[in-house]
């Protein structure tokens, strides 16, 4: 996932903004393919 | 010792673009006293509570800064703007935990029609997904930085409320380690509770980040 810098003011208080992306998709698209027995 | 989650979605109108699920963490004192400094600033604008939808369209509770003669533009929308200002600095001075979730829905799709697996991976309501990744995050940060405390989950009543129940119930079915972790999970009525409606504003604001 991706990793955000939040904007505005609330963003000190903010850990964290996580945006999924291809790399992070495909990682669960393998792993579940596994785990269901789908491949 | 017990740490409060309060979580809520946000997406698009037409859910084209992104969809997001937006959490606070805290502990009691600190909710305690967020909701003390949140309560007086709505009050001094004679505002029950604080709803992102209805803070951009100045509609519902924020109606009222569309009158052309008490508001003539643009000074309803900046009055309005000031009042989130101010309740993000309420959030900012707090020591509570606010964390986003995004999944753009471009990307979603095309991973979701890339193969036959993928589209029984990647379900039509990506929603799930994103509450069920927003939880096992929280999960996975209470163990990392929290000892472990136990986490009391909380969203509004709204329509989405037996979706997101169901999907809890779902990631803990899976998760039976994470499961323990995992305090109650809530509805309640986001008009009431100040810690809803700042969930309401982190889902607001990591969509924005799309």
């Amino acid at each position: 996932m991706t990793q955000k810098d939040p904007k505005g003011i609330v963003a000190g208080s903010v850990e964290w903004i996580k945006v999924w992306d291809v790399p992070y998709m495909l990682g669960i698209l393998d792993h579940e393919t596994h785990r269901r027995g789908l491949g | 010792m017990i740490v409060r989650v309060c979580v809520d979605d946000s997406s698009d109108q037409k859910q084209e673009i992104a969809i997001s699920a937006g959490a606070f963490l805290g502990r009691f004192g600190d909710w305690r006293e967020v909701n003390r400094r949140w309560i007086r600033r709505l009050k001094a604008d004679r505002l029950r509570y604080f709803r992102s939808t209805e803070y951009y369209s100045l509609r519902g509770e924020f109606a009222k800064y569309r009158d052309p003669v008490i508001y003539p533009k643009p000074s309803g929308k900046m009055a309005a703007k000031q009042i989130r200002d101010d309740l993000e600095s309420i959030l900012h001075d707090s020591n509570l935990i606010g964390v986003s979730l995004v999944i753009p829905l471009d990307l979603y799709r095309t991973i979701q029609n890339s193969c036959d697996a993928a589209r029984q991976i990647f379900t039509d309501d990506p929603f799930e997904m994103a509450i069920q990744s927003l939880i096992a995050e929280c999960v996975k940060d209470s163990i990392r930085h929290l000892d472990s405390t136990r986490l009391a989950f909380f969203c509004d009543d709204g329509p989405n409320a037996g979706r997101i129940s169901s999907t809890c119930e779902a990631y803990k079915a899976l998760n039976p380690n994470a499961a323990d972790l995992i305090e109650s999970f809530v509805h309640r009525d986001d008009k009431k509770f100040v810690s809803l409606q700042a969930a309401d504003l982190m889902a607001h604001l990591g969509r924005e980040c799309t």
